[in-house]
Order: C-alpha cells, then structure tokens, then sequence
C-alpha cells in the first residue's frame, strides 16, 4: 500500500513549499519582511531564506537565550512546547523541509551504509549539540551557536542565495562562511550513503521533539493484541529506533506497512488516513 | 476506490490552499516592498554617484524645500540617549555616518569601538549617530550606560527613522556626504579594525570632495 | 487477578500520561499568549527581518 508514503511525501513537498513560498524574494535576492515572520514555524529553516515568511524555532530559541538576561522569551518556549506534545517528531517525518532534502538524497541509487551500534551511540550526539551549542553557547558568550556554526539548512537556503545575489555580502563572506560550507557539503554527501544523517546525529530540534516522544499526541502506535514480537519493524526501520515510537521514531509509518499483523498505526488518526 | 478518491480530494484542496497562499503572500510581499520608498532612494543615490543615473521620488522626507533633493538621503529627527537630539537636515554640509545597529546583534556590538575612535577624531565636519533597531530605551539606555560609549546614539522604538533606512541586516552603515547623498553604504562587520580602516576610508573620501 | 493488577497499573499510567499532556498544552498556549503580550513575537520578527549575518555564519 503505497498511499501512505505519497500523501507524507506530498505533505513535506506542501510544506517546504509554504515555508519559503516568498518567490520575490528569491528573484530579488532579499528577504520577507512581513509581520508573520515573527511567527515560529514548527521545521527547521532559517529565517535568512528569502522564501522563509516564517521563523526558525531554533534560531528564535538560541535568540531568546542570548537575550535572556533581559527579557524572557515565553513565545519560543510556548511554541516548542505546543508542537512538541501536539506533533513531536512527527514533525522530523512530514513538516521539515531539510528532512526532506535527506530523504530525497538518500534516493540516489548507491551503496548504502546500514544503522548498527554504531550509529546508536552517534544518535546521542544530537543531544551534546543542543546542550552546548544552542543553550550553553549563547547564555556564555552570546552567540547563536549552532546558526552560526553549524546549521546547514541556513547555509543553504539563505546563505548561499544571500551571498550569490548580493555583492556586499559577498565581499563580507571569509573564513566562517567557508567553514558553514564545508559543513554542509559534509552533511549533504553523508545525507546520500546514511539515512538522515543530519536528523540523527546532529539536529538539536530533532533532539528537543524527541524529548516528547511518551506524551506527543499525534504518533505511530503498536496494538499489543496484534503484535507477535517479530520485531521486524524495529529491525526495517531505517532510523535508530528500539521500539516503534521511542525517542528516535519520526513517525514516517513504514512500520506500519512492514507489519505482518497490521498491528501499527498512527494514533491519532483525524491527521492521518487509515493504514487497515 | 474509496482511498484513492479520499487523496485525490485531498491533494486537490492541498493544492488549491497552496495556490491561495502563494497568491496572498506574493501580493502581501509586493505591498511591503512598494512601502519602503526609502530603499529606492538609497540604492539610487548610490547608484548616481557613481553612475550619475536617473533620479527616483524621494522617501518620507520631514522637509522637501531643496529642488533636487530627489536623492537625498531622507532626512530625520532622532532622540538621544542622555537627551537632545539630532537632525539630519540641520547638519547638511557635514559628512554623517548614520550606523543601524542592535544590542543582540554581535557584530555590531562589536565594531563599536571603532565608533568610539572616529568620533575623537574629527572635529564639527563629522558627525556619526548611531541608530537603534527597534529595541526599546531601557536596552539602549542599559547597553550604553555598560559600555561607557561617549559618541551620539539614538533610540528609534516604533522603528520610523529605520523604515527611511531599509535593510536586510545589521549592521548597516551609511556615510553620506557633505551635500546630503549617500556616498556609501556598508552591511556587516568584519571585526573593530577593519571596519575602523573602511570607514575611516569613506568618512575621508567625502570630506575631501 | 494478575491481570487486574496490570491493568489497573497500565489505566494509573494512561491517567498520568493525559494529565502531562493536557498540563502542556495548557502551559504551552499560557506561554503562548503571554509572548504575544510580552512583545515576544514582535522580537523575534525584529531578528528574522534585520538579519545579523554573522549570527546565520556569513562571515
């Protein structure tokens, strides 16, 4: 049953799409500067796109704490909140533009290198970068850590078209531009050979969503009656899952069409078809 | 049958959504851009000094008596922090260096200095105002008073002297020259020293002329 | 018996995880509604248009 896997892929396609649905701003080579952008949008991309109308939570948390000393940022911590009980990773599996550009990469036709112990103890890495780069650097030192050093999606969609479409900052881009470079390319071709490289072993958003993943409302779900212990949908699965629906699920559902019994499906079903 | 009649449903008012959206933000963002006149003014007049190329109308300029103050830079009346206050117009004939900054915003933070340095330099022919980007007093008051900074910065809390000044980013420097034309206009900061040599540069050019 | 017990430990569970959950929505709509308030939105618009580029690593 295929349907399950084109209506997530239409929904990504959707929202991409409408993250960045600021066309101008791609022709003109400047940025939206709308009232909604000061409106998180759930995904990771980066205000800095031209097409982006709305804001990055993780950029707008790594703001909040750089100014914290101040002025508490309620919204941002609301906004993480609220998606992350309501969606949790399910918003890794259908609402992240850059989880998509890693799905589509790992759809080149090559030698594929599979999940192991490995790469368990690798998926912990996400959760050392969100605590040092996105709260410990910019409570110490004031910086958006992981925008400025790290986050390939705001290389990408705004970095690379901010800089080829305006002279200034092209003179302005030196050796912190070419290292964001280096790190994307990294993360890019990793992308092709390793499922998801970057949501598994690095994303700091993924890492926060992952911490909802008992109470999330909206996710895939084992019906124990069902179940025979087969385990093939842990061992299918292409994420670093220990059970369907833990911390590193996204909740794309090829479990639920890997299953013998049909004994998965997604809980909440009014955002989600059947899979019977 | 009854599925694939679902989706099909479904994708076409996904699509349908989409175009609406599209529409509505490529209009809403045609609208914002057709509000900020004043970019048209800066690009232009730095376009004409080194082009001398058609003029454009000019921004929401406070006092148009001039005949070909098209380009100007538009003029404004700014609060200081510490009192008083500072008006474009008033010091036509001097060069100014109009700089947008923030206090969240690390490079201009960290140019600042620079700022320091040019404004013990220059007698009356310079002015430079360093204008805030929408925060409000307590934070520009808190940020200087901290700093211990001497030369003139301005609050702007409804954001109306950076609606003449648009940019995508900070910081963002002007130099305008002794006949109220933006000589030059920079984005970004590549650190005190270097930023300290650039300006220096352009604030010398234009009072040479 | 035995399954008495366990499924009045996994109801207990299911009453707890509801609690949580509605618990952080309410939270989550408070903070919410009190950035918008607190000016939090206008904030982070204020970022997101006048972009710092060495804070998104052009630089």
């Amino acid at each position: 049953m295929k349907t399950g896997r084109a209506k997530r892929r239409f929904i990504q396609v959707i929202c991409a799409v409408l993250y960045n649905c600021n066309i101008t701003g791609f022709a003109k080579g400047k940025i939206y500067q709308g009232k909604v952008k000061g409106a998180c949008m759930p995904g990771l991309n980066c205000y800095s796109c031209p097409g982006a109308v709305g804001a990055c939570p993780l950029g707008s948390l790594q703001q909040a704490l750089v100014s914290s000393k101040y002025k508490f940022n309620y919204y941002v911590l609301g906004i993480l909140l609220l998606f992350g009980v309501i969606l949790g990773r399910v918003v890794c599996g259908f609402l992240c533009p850059f989880g998509l550009i890693q799905e589509l990469l790992y759809k080149l036709p090559t030698k594929k290198i599979r999940k192991g112990t490995w790469s368990q103890v690798m998926s912990y890495l996400k959760y050392v970068i969100l605590a040092v780069l996105v709260i410990g650097i910019p409570l110490a030192i004031n910086v958006p850590g992981f925008c400025k050093y790290v986050c390939p999606a705001g290389t990408l969609e705004g970095g690379i078209p901010l800089v080829l479409m305006q002279e200034k900052l092209y003179e302005l881009a030196g050796a912190l531009f070419t290292w964001k470079m280096i790190v994307l390319i990294v993360i890019l071709l990793a992308s092709v050979f390793i499922f998801r490289f970057f949501c598994r072993f690095i994303c700091p958003l993924g890492a926060i969503y992952s911490l909802f993943h008992k109470v999330s409302l909206c996710r895939v779900k084992v019906d124990e009656k069902k179940c025979i212990g087969c385990n093939i949908c842990v061992r299918e699965c292409l994420m670093d899952v220990k059970c369907v629906g833990d911390h590193e699920c996204i909740h794309c559902g090829e479990c639920i069409e890997k299953c013998p019994t049909g004994a998965i499906n997604y809980k909440n079903r009014m955002m989600f078809t059947e899979h019977k | 049958m009854r599925k694939k009649y679902r989706m099909n449903l479904k994708m076409i008012a996904g699509a349908a959504a989409l175009s609406i959206t599209l529409l509505l933000t490529g209009c809403g963002a045609d609208n914002i851009s057709g509000d900020k006149e004043g970019q048209d003014v800066i690009t232009t007049a730095v376009e004409d000094t080194e082009a001398d190329a058609a003029k454009e109308d000019g921004g929401n300029a406070v006092s148009e008596t001039a005949e070909d103050d098209k380009d100007l830079a538009p003029d404004f009346t700014a609060e200081l922090v510490g009192g008083g206050s500072f008006s474009l117009s008033e010091n036509r004939g001097k060069v100014v260096l109009i700089n947008i900054w923030a206090t969240w915003c690390g490079p201009c933070v960290e140019e600042m200095p620079a700022f320091e340095k040019l404004n013990g330099e220059y007698g009356d022919d310079v002015k430079i105002i360093c204008v805030n980007c929408y925060e409000d007093k307590k934070s520009v008051d808190r940020f200087v008073s901290e700093n211990g900074y001497t030369f003139p910065v301005a609050y702007d809390e409804d954001g109306a002297i950076n609606g003449l000044y648009p940019t995508d980013g900070i910081p963002y420097t002007l130099v305008i020259g002794k006949d109220g034309k933006v000589k030059n206009s920079y984005v970004g900061s590549s650190g005190m020293e270097e930023q300290y040599r650039t300006y220096k540069a352009a604030i010398d050019a234009a009072l040479a002329e | 018996m035995e399954d008495k017990a366990v499924n009045n430990v996994s109801r207990s569970k299911e009453y707890v995880k509801r609690f949580v959950q509605i618990v952080m929505i309410l939270a989550g709509i408070t903070l919410i509604v009190l950035g918008i308030y607190s000016g939090n939105v206008t904030d982070i618009w204020n970022k997101a248009v006048h972009i710092c580029y060495e804070c998104i690593g052009i630089g």
